[in-house]
């Protein structure tokens, strides 16, 4: 089975990126522009990865792990991110997030790599 | 009384009772001897009338004319008489025998007529001479009842008596002129002896006087008042050239003492002069300035420190340091400081906030120092400058870089993943050379851009002390081997070797994030200016405080001018700068900042085209405050 990812991520270059890498490696990609969006597929159905930008219009990456904490859903988060330094790292990890990446230090194919392990792929 | 007087009087009374004493003994002399002679003139005319008495009724001479026998008068004075009597007998019953003269009183009148009344025993000295007693006496006295010196014969055979006799008065009298001459003569060598004595009084009393005098304005501070030197050889012109020494002595001691307190007043003043402007110096400066005494109480302010903290110096002088705490800040930060500075250390923060008498807080850069004299602390002094605007202005530049580089990260990612996948259209044996080249510079470009923001970052946050040191359990031999996974393929790439020597495991309580930081900038570097074929060496070593790590490489090493500079911003050396390998010159900055904060030092050696090798030193545990 297919796993589903769901990449939200506001810069459209990038969320389609993200994208095409994952769905080279066989991966199904659901996308969400902001957080709004990306609560309403988590609630609508299941994925097996999140994919979580924090400064996004509408609600940002908190309000989606605080919805997901609160409606106790236990998809691994990976929260993808360049503000580096105007996030909590601590705070991420409270809320349920189980790792931080800078996309900038990385190039596209290697995020592959780096999230791999949380699909068991 | 002075001396003078006191002397004289005494000298004068001692005098005056040998004086009277020689008088009076001499006067009772001369008296003893006229009585005598008196009497014994006297006796020895009584002597002669009784002789010439005997020898006329021996002759049978006429009883009538007895009074012939009386002859001596003149031998008798002017006064004196040669008394002849009978006693009658009586004439009646129960009447007193009367005296009948025979001879003529020289004085009292013809013997007839004198009668004097017989019967009671009497004085009278011829009345006694009819009683029958011979000799001396000074006792009796004459008809008239006057005393006189008799010599008293009774003639029994013939019944007669005889008073030969001189009234005391004129016996005196003539012992008058003597005591006038005694009482004159004394009175002469009584002056005399006044005189004497005053004078011997003057000499004594005269140089004590003026000895006292003199002494007494010395006393009172006239040091020049002259002594008088006392001729002679005597105790007080002893006394008086001892005095003149000791006055001598006494003015070279003061005037010695006032010149050395002369000198030591110049000496003073010109001290008092230096210290003026040094005292000046801070009294007058911008910088807010206090200084303490060795338990840190306030003991100075400058005017600067008033108008910044609001308070004036005495509602500060006599407090603690205590008084400048802040409770915004962190408690063991003080401690820190106070405890640090109590050793003996300076000390220096400039992550304090301070607060006004108002109210108001501001940033604040403290600098507290002991003073010391002769090793130990006596001293301290505080510098407090008011670096809020400083603060402010190092922040919006933070905020700035921070928001800067996260703003420039996303279009930096599109850059780089876009030209990761653009190259991915392409069919990889289709690339030219040319066209390889061209990616791979842009995309070696955006990486770049992304480490250099990343350094970037890092550098903001240690510079504005966003950063704070949690010391964890970082094992450096896991590290390594992460930065040999990390770097393995550029090495590959670029024929290179990195080699690791390290004990397994190699723990110590650092940032784990730091200190990969740390490593990764130095070994990048190292890969990065090795040239092709050669190796970089890391080598760990352990101490009883921390570990050293080493790491080596043979690249083109930095040239001697330029090794002062290399941990200096954008730095980078000439050689390196012409070299094919890119660099920003923050990296070793970033080391240099990391390293410190971690709690640790970096070194290294170089030498051109021969290799570098730079070796960090990490303690086991950090300081406190990072």
């Amino acid at each position: 089975m297919a796993k589903t990812v769901l990449v939200t991520e506001d810069d459209s270059f990038l969320r389609e990126t993200i994208q095409a890498v994952l769905e080279e490696h066989g991966v199904t990609v659901l996308s969400a522009e902001n957080g709004d969006e990306a609560i309403q597929i988590i609630d609508r159905q299941p994925v097996d990865l999140l994919l979580l930008d924090i400064f996004m219009p509408v609600k940002d990456g908190y309000a989606v792990l605080e919805h997901r904490r609160t409606k106790g859903l236990t998809f691994p988060v990976v929260i993808l991110s360049n503000a580096s330094d105007h996030i909590s790292k601590q705070k991420c990890e409270e809320l349920g997030a189980n790792d931080f990446l800078v996309k900038s230090d990385m190039d596209e194919d290697e995020l592959w790599g780096k999230i791999a392990a949380f699909i068991g792929e | 009384m002075t001396l003078k007087y006191k002397l004289t009087a005494n000298l004068v009374a001692a005098s005056l009772v040998p004086v009277i004493f020689v008088a009076a003994i001499a006067y009772g002399n001369a008296k003893h001897s006229a009585v005598n002679a008196t009497l014994s003139n006297l006796e020895a005319v009584s002597d002669a009338t009784v002789e010439r008495l005997e020898r006329y009724r021996r002759q049978g001479g006429d009883e009538s004319k007895l009074w012939s026998v009386v002859r001596d008068n003149a031998a008798l004075g002017e006064r004196g008489e040669i008394l002849v009597a009978r006693r009658q007998t009586a004439t009646a019953l129960g009447a007193a025998p009367e005296i009948e003269f025979l001879a003529a009183s020289r004085h009292e009148g013809d013997a007839s007529e004198l009668s004097i009344l017989a019967g009671r025993e009497s004085e009278v000295a011829i009345e006694r001479a009819l009683r029958g007693e011979n000799g001396r006496s000074a006792t009796y006295t004459d008809l008239a009842g006057r005393p006189v010196f008799a010599v008293t014969r009774y003639v029994a055979d013939a019944g007669v008596g005889i008073s030969v006799q001189m009234p005391k008065t004129e016996v005196y009298s003539s012992l008058s002129s003597l005591r006038f001459a005694l009482i004159v003569m004394a009175a002469i060598v009584l002056g005399f002896c006044v005189l004497m004595a005053y004078i011997t009084a003057l000499s004594v009393a005269v140089p004590v006087q003026n000895l006292t005098l003199a002494s007494t304005q010395i006393a009172g501070g006239a040091l020049d008042t002259p002594i008088e030197q006392v001729p002679g050889d005597d105790e007080i012109s002893a006394l008086s050239h001892a005095f003149s020494t000791m006055t001598a002595h006494l003015r070279e001691l003061y005037e010695g003492l006032e010149s050395k307190v002369r000198q030591r007043t110049h000496q003073l003043e010109d001290a008092l002069k230096e210290v003026t402007k040094f005292q000046q110096a801070v009294q007058y400066s911008t910088d807010s300035v206090f200084i303490t005494d060795r338990e840190m109480r306030i003991i100075y302010i400058n005017p600067a420190l008033e108008k910044l903290s609001g308070y004036r110096a005495w509602e500060l002088l006599g407090k603690t340091v205590d008084v400048f705490k802040y409770e915004r800040n962190d408690p063991a930060l003080y401690l820190e400081l106070f405890a640090v500075a109590a050793r003996g250390q300076g000390v220096e923060s400039d992550e304090l906030i301070n607060v006004r008498k108002d109210g108001s807080e501001y940033n604040a850069e403290f600098t507290f120092y002991p003073i010391k004299q002769r090793n130990q602390i006596q001293f301290f002094v505080g510098i407090i400058n008011d670096i809020t605007q400083r603060k402010r202005e190092e922040r919006a530049k933070s905020e700035f870089v921070s928001l800067a580089s996260h703003q420039l990260r996303t279009p930096l990612t599109s850059i780089r993943w876009g030209m990761g996948r653009l190259r991915k259209t392409f069919d990889q044996s289709t690339l030219s050379p040319q066209q390889t080249k061209l990616f791979d510079a842009a995309h070696h470009a955006a990486k770049q851009m992304a480490d250099t923001i990343g350094t970037m970052l890092m550098i903001s946050r240690l510079s504005s002390g966003k950063l704070k040191l949690m010391p964890q359990s970082t094992d450096v031999a896991v590290l390594l081997q992460a930065m040999n996974e990390l770097y393995q393929a550029q090495c590959v790439l670029e024929q290179k070797q990195m080699l690791i020597e390290c004990p397994a495991p190699c723990a110590i309580q650092s940032d784990p994030a730091l200190l990969k930081e740390v490593l990764s900038n130095i070994i990048s570097n190292a890969i990065k200016y090795s040239p092709a074929g050669q190796s970089v060496r890391v080598n760990v070593t352990q101490h009883g405080n921390g570990v050293t790590v080493a790491v080596s490489d043979q690249g083109c090493g930095i040239p001697a001018a330029e090794q002062g500079k290399v941990f200096s911003m954008f730095f980078r050396a000439e050689n390196a700068q012409r070299m094919p390998v890119s660099g920003t010159g923050l990296g070793l900055y970033l080391v240099y900042s990391l390293v410190t904060f971690l709690g640790g030092s970096i070194s290294f050696t170089s030498e051109e085209n021969r290799g570098t090798t730079f070796s960090i030193f990490l303690p086991l545990t950090p300081p406190q405050n990072g």
